[in-house]
């Protein structure tokens, strides 16, 4: 089948299986900062905003995604020009591996677009999607904090 | 491989899921563990407007197409401690509760279920969409005649309003894995005057069960006087193994989780 995707604000037009997710067709068209991990909606790596919603995209099958806009990592900040929270992860040494860590600043950007102040807690149920087999997570924890305050700061 | 439709009707839904080897696409999250290249149709109903919530004066109306999400959000503004706002946060994950849509999550009823306890418990009802016209039945009638539905499309939930009560219990090895059961508790009034209590246990061998002859002791004798660890082992219920554990053991879990519950209501 045949389908155009809004991603990163370009339009783009694939051609894919109809049993295709929407990991497959993206990593298959070069969006290689879609990890793919458990494929199964369990470790987060595959994380990426669909109409503004976070998903697991191994969990969406390409053909219920066409016409929508889809935002992956880089589509928030790239090496050239970060964002703040990928600024903050790095700073954190919230990054070991590195494989979870797309992963981890989407689901970071989604809840501090929905709560820009979150505690230890809510922060930790945001992240409860995302599995880092590397760092422990207290890194994590405090790349969002630092992230929240610097976000918070610009106004 | 399958063919992808995209009907913007409630008519033209029907008439594509009465053709053979095709399947409904709702969140889409229960359908991925099917094997869909053997399909001959997938029937995507994003376009109908399913994803309402109405706050009538007996009644909550939920669209079918509401994720988890949207039904905390929505359910949050009128009912912030309804029971159903407890489990679904708990289901999944956060990025999955952004897909899992009532319809499908019903549809689907996997053992693991966090909505369909709390439905039962609530006497929620089902809107369907059938051949002969709309239909309104009560969540446990359509789940004990599931087969008979199989053309029938969930509309919506009808979750009627009342003061209850409620806990939500539902024992697993981390925060978004599967549960190996859960129980859903409502009840009016306190130990000293408990004035009706309705329990459902999802996940057992009969996916789910209403222990009314329980609830009957709980409601005819004081609860300080109740024997619970004696009436609760009394309840017909076993369980199968799970990943929590072998399925004595989940018995013993169900026993004692059981127990605290009822106590500290």
């Amino acid at each position: 089948m045949n389908g155009t995707f809004i991603i990163n604000g370009n339009s783009r037009n694939f051609t894919f299986p109809s049993d295709a997710t929407l990991l497959q067709v993206l990593r298959e068209n070069g969006y290689s900062e879609v990890k793919e991990g458990c494929n199964q909606g369990e470790c987060g790596a595959c994380l990426i905003l669909l109409d503004d919603e976070l998903v697991n995209s191994c969990q969406v099958l390409a053909g219920s995604a066409i016409g929508h806009k889809i935002t992956t990592i880089k589509g928030i900040g790239d090496i050239h020009n970060p964002h703040i929270i990928q600024d903050a992860f790095v700073e954190s040494g919230a990054v070991q591996c590195g494989f979870c860590t797309p992963g981890m600043v989407m689901a970071t950007y989604y809840l501090l677009q929905k709560n820009p102040m979150p505690d230890d807690n809510e922060i930790k149920l945001a992240l409860s999607g995302n599995l880092c087999r590397c760092t422990g997570y207290v890194k994590i924890i405090q790349a969002v904090k630092l992230a929240a305050e610097r976000i918070r700061n610009e106004g | 491989m399958p063919e992808w439709y995209y009907p913007d009707t409630v008519k033209k839904t029907l008439q594509l899921i009465r053709q053979d080897n095709t399947i409904i696409h709702a969140g889409g999250t229960f359908i991925l563990k099917r094997n869909l290249g053997k399909l001959d149709g997938i029937v995507d109903i994003h376009r109908l407007p399913l994803n309402y919530i109405h706050n009538n004066d007996d009644y909550i109306e939920l669209g079918g197409l509401n994720t988890y999400s949207t039904t905390i959000d929505k359910l949050k503004q009128i009912a912030p401690e309804h029971i159903l706002i407890k489990s679904l946060f708990k289901a999944a994950s956060p990025p999955l509760r952004n897909r899992i849509t009532l319809c499908g999550s019903i549809r689907a009823f996997p053992i693991w279920s966090d909505i369909i306890g709390p439905l039962i418990a609530s006497e929620a009802q089902l809107i369907l969409a059938t051949d002969l016209g709309e239909k309104i039945i009560p969540i446990d009638e359509y789940l004990a005649e599931i087969k008979q539905f199989k053309n029938a499309l969930i509309l919506a939930v009808r979750i009627p309003k009342d003061n209850w009560q409620s806990k939500y219990i539902r024992p697993s090895r981390t925060t978004f894995d599967y549960s190996a059961f859960n129980i859903s508790i409502l009840w009016k009034g306190n130990s000293k005057n408990l004035e009706d209590i309705r329990i459902v246990i999802v996940g057992n061998s009969k996916k789910y069960f209403h222990p009314m002859e329980f609830e009957k002791v709980l409601l005819t004798n004081p609860i300080n006087k109740i024997e619970l660890a004696e009436q609760i082992k009394n309840i017909d219920i076993k369980f199968g193994n799970k990943n929590l554990g072998n399925g004595n053991y989940i018995r013993k879990l169900f026993d004692v989780m059981l127990e605290r519950a009822i106590a500290e209501i």
